[in-house]
């Protein structure tokens, strides 16, 4: 039986979310907020075993969505790091720009990194499934929503 | 009772689970207790409030922290000529976050929309990244900038009571 579309397109995000925490230099707490909630990413699993039926493949694709979550967490988790620092120079009265600028050039090579890493991985498990498959993983997200 | 008789709430979450308690302190340690459960219900009671007040997300969480900084600011700084800058700054950056988080939400659409491209090419995904990170830096620098402008207005002890509320604003626009 088919699923609810509102249910699915919320489902087919949650890679491209977890990506963009990373991709996101800024951060957004929301993002982190569904990376370390998890239910989300297992929810992400589960759409995959509903459009790819073998389990070889499944179970190949699976793995690569497991280094796609552990890379993501992990760069999320320098990512944080790195905003704690420039959060507290930005509370200091006497913090310098300069200062403040290595932590966002610090930020940036991260994302850099992170952006090559991520991508790799996205491109890996495209290469895994056929571009149906790959619609009912992603699809369109709704249109109308607002900042 | 002097202060120091009453173990702190540190204290008790230090506190081992068996406690000996002996004829001449007894009274002292259920009293202590009593004043600690005290102390946890209070706690818990500003906890539960606090995360209820702190419900507002985005645009709206953004405007009330900035709202709370302009009041610091009539409330701390005597300077009429540095509260207006102040204030006109604090307006400012509003409008900075705002640009920040709708390039955010822009952006995060658009690579949404990338994404369901089965077949969209590396190369197309890389050069709309760049160009969104590029948008990204413009928007960020500009509330440094901001930033800076801030706290060239203010003193060191003016900024301890506009510091805390910046955090909260800007943490707000990116969530």
């Amino acid at each position: 039986m088919r699923r609810p579309v509102s249910i699915r397109r919320q489902r087919g995000q949650v890679l491209i979310i977890l990506f963009l925490t990373t991709v996101l230099f800024g951060g957004s707490a929301a993002g982190l907020g569904w990376l370390y909630g998890g239910n989300n990413f297992k929810q992400l699993r589960k759409q995959l075993k509903t459009v790819v039926h073998e389990p070889e493949r499944r179970k190949s694709l699976g793995g690569i969505l497991e280094d796609l979550g552990s890379a993501a967490q992990g760069f999320n988790e320098s990512h944080e790091r790195q905003v704690r620092g420039l959060l507290k120079s930005l509370e200091r009265h006497d913090a310098t720009r300069a200062e403040v600028d290595r932590y966002l050039a610090e930020m940036d090579a991260l994302n850099r990194f992170s952006r090559t890493a991520m991508l790799d991985l996205r491109y890996k498990l495209r290469e895994g499934m056929s571009a149906q498959e790959w619609a009912g993983l992603f699809p369109p997200p709704e249109q109308g929503a607002s900042p | 009772m002097a202060d120091e008789d009453f173990p702190t709430l540190c204290d008790a979450l230090a506190m081992p689970t068996e406690l000996r308690v002996t004829g001449k302190h007894r009274a002292k340690t259920v009293l202590a207790a009593s004043k600690l459960a005290f102390v946890a219900a209070v706690l818990c009671v500003g906890l539960v409030s606090a995360c209820s007040s702190n419900r507002a997300k985005g645009p709206q969480a953004v405007a009330s922290h900035l709202d709370a900084m302009r009041g610091a600011v009539t409330k701390n700084v005597v300077d009429t000529e540095r509260r207006a800058a102040l204030l006109q700054s604090i307006d400012g950056l509003q409008a900075d976050l705002e640009t920040l988080r709708r390039v955010d939400f822009d952006t995060m659409t658009q690579i949404r929309a990338l994404n369901t491209r089965p077949d969209v090419p590396r190369t197309e995904m890389e050069a709309a990244l760049d160009s969104f990170d590029q948008q990204r830096r413009d928007a960020r620098g500009r509330v440094v900038q901001r930033h800076f402008e801030l706290t060239g207005q203010a003193t060191a002890t003016e900024w301890k009571e506009l510091a805390g509320l910046e955090r909260k604003a800007l943490l707000a626009a990116v969530q």
